[in-house]
């Protein structure tokens, strides 16, 4: 922030550095890494019950 | 058509060497970037990036010393922003995305981030030296195409080698190299229309224009690119040469109807002509652009949402949309255009 002050007036802020209003702002991605996927648990194959 | 041509490039480290170290912190990221390293996307230009660090240099210490230690990583580069503590030069990848997420990783590893810290400013680098008309459109598009407007002082352009006896390069925005490593190995686009042709190395044997973005975002590293790919093809007669010429047009075009033609002829960029050795003069258009922009985006503001009742000095005085809406329709345009032929090119030409 730079202050601007000339005597005898209240002191203006101005910012070094402003959003670009015509730009949409884009949701920042998520920075923590995905979780690591368990494998799926295939269920052993099991004889069909017959009768 | 492809042509294949074998090119080793010396690196004090290698990214492979980098990517081990952030496989620990962020081994998704990491294997993105180890698949895509040397991918060019859309025939844009490979991205390097250095990374200058106003903060405590210790937060980048595990990284430095996994890499091989501050003798072999950092003293070896005499580069760096005037007021950085250190300076972390990366080994160029083939695209843009692989560079943000180069960056992710790294901020994944050091913590904090990286973008839009106003610790780490970015400075990135794409191969080929612009002319200086060429130099100060990279300027423009990149100042009014960013996501934040910011404020220079000529202090935050300084670097090491502002007064440099063999490469003086002033305090700009636009920098070249100093003749130092230069990747060659990535593909570049030449042919035109139906006719492509890949080449397997970039068409220059060194030669960078670099940005010193700043506090940087990812969609500056995207918008560098992209311009900088249209710029670099339109002077070394690449496979976007027409578009790039296109762009250049409009870029003009656009400049001229707000009054900022003029803006043009600054040095943008140091080069060998002592026409442009001058930073004062450069520094007063940076500054009128500036002006104009922080104006812009007042202008902008009050007719947003929220702002009911207006002065008549918040009326705009003119019926277009107003520079900063133009920049980012005009970057949306080029950058859709070269996607939509070059995917029309894939569709031809089946790899």
């Amino acid at each position: 922030m730079i202050r601007a002050h000339q005597p005898g007036s209240q002191p203006m802020d101005i910012p070094e550095a402003i959003p670009n209003p015509a730009v949409v702002p884009k949701q920042a991605p998520d920075r923590r890494e995905p979780a690591p996927t368990n494998p799926v648990d295939k269920p052993e194959k099991v004889p069909a019950e017959r009768g | 058509v492809r042509r294949s041509i074998v090119v080793v490039v010396p690196y004090r480290y290698s990214l492979e060497d980098l990517l081990v170290l952030l496989h620990k912190c962020a081994p998704t990221k990491a294997d993105a970037v180890s698949l895509r390293r040397r991918t060019v996307d859309h025939g844009l230009l490979s991205v390097g990036l250095k990374i200058h660090s106003l903060g405590i240099p210790s937060r980048f210490d595990a990284l430095v010393e996994g890499l091989g230690g501050p003798e072999k990583i950092l003293e070896i580069n005499r580069f760096k922003q005037a007021q950085a503590s250190m300076c972390l030069v990366l080994p160029p990848v083939g695209n843009a995305r692989s560079a943000i997420l180069l960056l992710d990783a790294i901020g994944e590893f050091i913590g904090p981030e990286l973008f839009n810290n106003r610790e780490i400013q970015l400075q990135v680098c794409s191969p080929g030296r612009l002319d200086a008309r060429r130099s100060a459109l990279l300027g423009v598009a990149f100042y009014l195409g960013s996501d934040t407007l910011r404020r220079y002082s000529l202090g935050d352009l300084a670097t090491s080698f502002t007064r440099h006896l063999f490469y003086p390069r002033g305090r700009r925005l636009i920098l070249y190299d100093a003749n130092g490593d230069f990747d060659r190995g990535f593909d570049w686009w030449k042919g035109f229309g139906t006719h492509r042709v890949v080449d397997s190395q970039l068409p220059f044997d060194g030669g960078r224009s670099d940005l010193l973005a700043g506090s940087a975002s990812r969609l500056d590293i995207e918008n560098i690119n992209l311009v900088a790919t249209l710029l670099v093809h339109a002077q070394y007669h690449g496979y976007w040469r027409d578009l790039g010429r296109q762009f250049e047009a409009e870029m003009e075009g656009l400049l001229d109807k707000h009054l900022l033609a003029g803006l043009i002829a600054a040095p943008w960029v140091r080069t060998s002509d002592p026409n442009t050795h001058d930073d004062g003069r450069f520094y007063s258009a940076l500054q009128e652009l500036i002006a104009y922009a922080f104006e812009e985006a007042r202008r902008i503001k009050v007719r947003q949402p929220g702002h009911l009742f207006r002065s008549w000095l918040d009326i705009p005085s003119r019926s277009s949309n107003g520079i900063l809406q133009e920049v980012q329709s005009l970057l949306r345009k080029y950058r859709q255009e070269l996607i939509s032929q070059s995917s029309l090119l894939d569709r031809r030409e089946p790899t």
